[in-house]
């Protein structure tokens, strides 16, 4: 029996390969993995919908729609669809991909927008570790947020510009604005907060000139924005664009009632990141070390966290442009190099890590899960009901559904959708004052013909209708009830 | 008061007075008793002050609920009943007019020991009273007539009193927490943030020093002022019923206090220029409060403020003064000494005026009664008491405290004691006052015969749409109806 040497040159490499560098790409890479792939999931938002409806209608007529094709309240009416590039994108993916097609998109736009605010907070002069935990500081408030939506293309935007801003400010070349020229002819036609950008350009020329105690320090950025701006200014709407941005913003409903435009919730695990971002920020502030940083990111901050604190619209803005500051707050208190040289074994971790979040996301993105997320939230029972009875309009329906059964019964006109803008005030609040059963039904149901109603079981109009004894509930679930008149064909 | 010669052209010398800047001090602690001089809106006043009134008659605590036909006699905690008691005894002496003076004195005192605990922490009088300014700013809005009110009262004192050991290390001073402990046990829910406050200190002094022994004084004190809360009629059982209450969700949901602050609303604007100021100094000018205590209290005040409403005034007293420090220490050579005869002048003008603006023209009769019966049914009550109309009565819940004092001859469906109805009950009363269900069923069950409702809310257009009920009265805000028969 022969016996085999142990300090043979094989095993002796196997410490080294164990200790072998992996690189500086390594921690971005995983950041922006984890960002891709926790954004595997259903989509949900309540607007998408309609979103691909109109995406249809581009890619088929080849321009953007200007009056209401999908309500029988407001058809005809004017409208301005300022989403067009996203939506024809979003259709042309999914008729190509499906579901699975926009999932992935929006997983991929995720991973963008926070590995853009690593590569932002690099230009900073952070260190990998501490850029890494700023990125994922970005996500942890992204995450609530990040569904497949046009609004999600504003952080991939934001993340690109203040990185660009950034390098510039540090004595990158001017030429580097240049790409800020396309990025925002793209960003005013994909969503509203396009006019973020020129906030952006607010807060560096603003806190440049305090820094430097000269206002000429101002005027690059003044001219920047005034160029970002012009360029906004190449989309269907034109100059009305910036109208209908000012006039979204001044609507009372979307400030009351829309839950995308309300203040966070802190009660609510949605805002729970913003909360503990927002406290550590105050505790590091709060503790004395060296709170070093510049005069532009202390208007991010102050900028990012008055806006999210008003609005859930604005949380996407403070995770990409305050959150992060938080990570450079934490280096500087620590005032030592702390820094991650990633090894063979980190990046073992980092991969069972996210293979395990992978697992977790193609477990939610399975066919029979997919729809039982999408009949949790949307009224897919009722929809293959109406379509199985063959129940025909005028509609009244919930809010919250509008876009959906735009999507799902195209013959169906809905009677609201998350269009506010289009619909306005006045009708909304009637709206609202129906639904909730604050005024009789019966002059708004009279007024439009209605014929069908679909709504939540739970909700006052049902209990109102309940006990009508011209409706009549023909069917309900969890999730929806569907009254008709009682003795039409339903 | 020094005086400054002045020079007159004919050359005489004449001297103006001048003051002390710690007059800003002073006029930050009367602006603040003055400008909570308003009338008592608090839903829940009505049986706060019937129930004061009833221990005082009875010289016993009620164990059961006196109040409601729907839980009548069933097991009530009355924690808040030292308070209740103070009211009561007011509002017999000189009405309600006595509740809200005395709650404008309490006010000053918050602010007088906010402005001494910052002079204590050698804050220049002019920082100290911006500080207290902060405070006032917040607390403004807040500072109800209501047993949580205690909250700024009692954390005011115990922070003057720790920081007054912490300067001079005299041990006496630490007894303020177990007496305010005492008394905040038996006034309020809030008492468990004295004792985080103990908490607080005793980390602080840990993290500071990084020995074990200076964590002595802090726990001795919090156990003291545990023994203290103890003192209750309750006993350990009042721990026990405020970690019940705080788990119902109930109140999280339903309970306005219990919601945190809406920002997109201005009536929280304090709040969120107060957490942006707190934030603004460090970021800006790279200034820091001194100390690991006024760090956590800072920490500690912004998360409980941004959770819940409740802290809304534990955050005022504990964090919000801290920018008169961060003021100080940004400009510590620009603090005012001394003020001139034009500025006190000023001053006086001021609180001149806040009072006419604010007392004189709030608290005359007709303006009071105006500003209740904007809130609250007082001509629906008046009606029904005309007219001698017989219960049970359905009512909505956010009027169940005024009509207990209001209208004691009817008792009422539900009020705001959540914890005494619980979750169910509460929940589904909310749901049919929003209309998801329907209130006939319940109208059935308990046999009611009057409903005094929103004239613009569900349960209303329900009932006119009922038969067998009419509508009896209806103004602006209630209306009232009664059942045929």
């Amino acid at each position: 029996m022969s016996t085999v040497a142990i300090s043979s040159p094989a095993c002796r490499r196997l410490p080294a390969i164990g200790n072998a560098r992996l690189g500086t790409w390594v921690l971005p890479a995983f950041v922006a993995a984890v960002g891709a792939v926790v954004s595997l999931r259903p989509a949900l938002d309540p607007d998408l919908g309609w979103h691909l409806r109109a995406g249809e209608a581009i890619l088929a007529s080849h321009q953007a729609s200007h009056a209401d094709a999908f309500s029988y309240t407001m058809a005809g009416k004017p409208w301005a669809d300022f989403e067009w590039l996203w939506e024809a994108a979003a259709t042309a993916l999914h008729s190509t991909f499906g579901n699975v097609g926009l999932v992935a998109a929006g997983s991929g736009v995720t991973a963008i927008a926070v590995l853009l605010v690593y590569v932002y907070l690099r230009e900073r002069r952070l260190t990998p570790l501490f850029a890494g935990l700023g990125a994922m500081a970005a996500l942890l408030n992204l995450m609530p947020y990040a569904a497949v939506r046009p609004g999600m293309m504003g952080p991939l935007f934001l993340g690109l510009d203040l990185a660009i801003m950034e390098r510039v400010r540090r004595g990158g070349r001017l030429q580097w604005l240049l790409a800020l020229l396309p990025a925002q002819v793209l960003w005013a036609n994909v969503h509203g907060s396009y006019i973020q950008a020129v906030l952006l350009c607010a807060c560096y020329g603003v806190g440049l000139a305090w820094e430097r105690r000269r206002w000429q320090a101002a005027g690059p950025w003044a001219a920047l924005a005034a160029v970002l701006l012009t360029v906004s200014l190449a989309n269907p709407l034109g100059t009305g664009l910036l109208r209908f941005t000012l006039g979204a913003s001044g609507m009372r409903w979307n400030h009351n009632h829309n839950g995308e435009w309300l203040a966070p919730n802190f009660h609510s695990a949605g805002a729970w990141p913003l909360l503990a971002t927002l406290l550590l920020t105050v505790a590091m502030v709060a503790a004395r070390g060296r709170v070093a940083i510049g005069k532009p990111e202390a208007l991010l901050l102050l900028g990012g966290t008055l806006a999210a604190l008003q609005s859930n619209q604005f949380v996407p803005f403070y995770a990409v442009a305050a959150a992060p500051v938080t990570a450079q707050l934490v280096q500087g208190l620590i005032q030592r190099q702390v820094t991650l040289n990633p090894r063979l074994t980190h990046g073992l971790g980092f991969l069972a890590v996210l293979g395990l979040l992978l697992a977790g996301a193609v477990r939610g993105l399975q066919p029979a899960a997919y729809e039982a997320a999408v009949a949790t939230e949307y009224p897919a029972g009722a929809v293959a009901f109406i379509q199985q009875r063959g129940l025909a309009g005028p509609m009244f329906n919930d809010f919250d559904w509008g876009s959906y059964l735009i999507g799902t019964m195209p013959w169906l006109p809905v009677f609201v959708d998350g269009r506010t803008e289009m619909y306005g005030d006045a009708f909304l609040n009637r709206y609202l004052r129906t639904a909730n059963g604050l005024i009789d039904p019966e002059p708004v149901l009279d007024q439009y013909g209605v014929r069908l109603v679909l709504i939540k079981p739970d909700s006052a109009l049902a209990t109102t209708l309940r006990r009508d004894r011209a409706w009549s509930e023909t069917y309900h679930d969890d999730v929806a009830s569907v009254f008709v008149p009682v003795g039409s064909a339903g | 008061m020094s005086a400054l010669p002045l020079r007159r052209s004919s050359g005489l010398s004449l001297a103006w007075p001048r003051f002390p800047a710690s007059l800003l001090g002073l006029f930050i602690c009367l602006a603040g008793g003055i400008l909570v001089l308003r009338p008592l809106l608090d839903p829940d006043l009505g049986w706060h002050v019937r129930t004061g009134s009833l221990i005082l008659a009875t010289h016993h605590i009620p164990t059961v609920d006196p109040y409601s036909f729907t839980k009548a006699g069933a097991p009530w905690v009355e924690h808040e009943w030292l308070w209740q008691v103070a009211a009561a005894a007011l509002n017999a002496l000189g009405g309600q007019t006595a509740i809200v003076l005395a709650n404008g004195a309490a006010v000053s005192g918050v602010l007088a020991f906010i402005y001494l605990r910052l002079r204590t922490r050698r804050i220049e009088p002019a920082y100290a009273a911006a500080g207290a300014g902060v405070a006032l700013a917040n607390l403004a809005v807040y500072a109800e007539a209501r047993p949580g009110q205690v909250v700024a009262l009692f954390t005011a004192a115990m922070l003057f009193g720790f920081e007054r050991y912490r300067r001079g290390g005299n041990w006496r001073w630490l007894g303020v927490a177990p007496a305010a402990e005492l008394l905040w046990a038996n006034s309020h829910g809030s008492y468990v943030l004295g004792l985080l406050l103990c908490g607080l200190y005793g980390l602080a002094a840990l993290w500071e020093t990084g020995r074990w022994g200076a964590l002595a004084p802090w726990a001795l004190t919090g156990a003291a002022a545990v023994a203290a809360s103890l003192i209750n009629p309750l006993g350990v059982g009042l721990y026990r019923f405020t970690l019940g209450a705080s788990q119902l969700s109930v109140n999280r949901q339903l309970v306005h206090e219990w919601k945190p602050p809406d920002f997109s609303d201005l009536s929280f604007a304090p709040i969120l220029l107060t957490v942006l100021l707190l934030l603004a100094l460090p970021a800006f000018l790279r200034v820091s409060p001194r100390g690991r205590a006024q760090q956590l209290l800072l920490v500690a005040g912004a998360g409980g403020a941004l959770q819940s409403q409740q802290f809304i005034l534990f955050f005022a007293v504990a964090a919000a003064p801290l920018a008169g420090e961060l003021l100080q220490e940004a400009w510590p050579s620009r603090a005012l000494t001394r003020l001139s005869a034009g500025s006190a002048v000023a001053l006086a003008l001021t609180l001149l005026g806040l009072t006419l603006a604010g007392p004189v023209t709030r608290l005359t009769p007709g303006a009071y009664h105006q500003a209740v019966a904007a809130d609250y049914p007082v001509d629906a009550v008046a009606f029904i008491e005309a007219h001698q109309l017989a219960g049970p009565m359905w009512n909505e819940v956010d009027w169940g405290g005024y009509l207990i004092g209001a209208l004691p001859r009817l008792p009422v469906f539900v009020d705001a004691r959540t914890e005494m109805y619980g979750q169910r009950f509460e929940a589904e009363t909310a749901a049919i006052t929003f209309g998801t269900k329907p209130v006939a069923p319940v109208l059935q069950q308990y046999g009611i015969k009057l409903a005094m409702v929103n004239t613009h809310g569900a349960v209303a257009g329900e009932l006119r749409a009922l038969p067998g009920w009419r509508q009896a009265y209806s103004d602006k805000l209630a209306a009232v109806f009664v059942r045929a028969d």
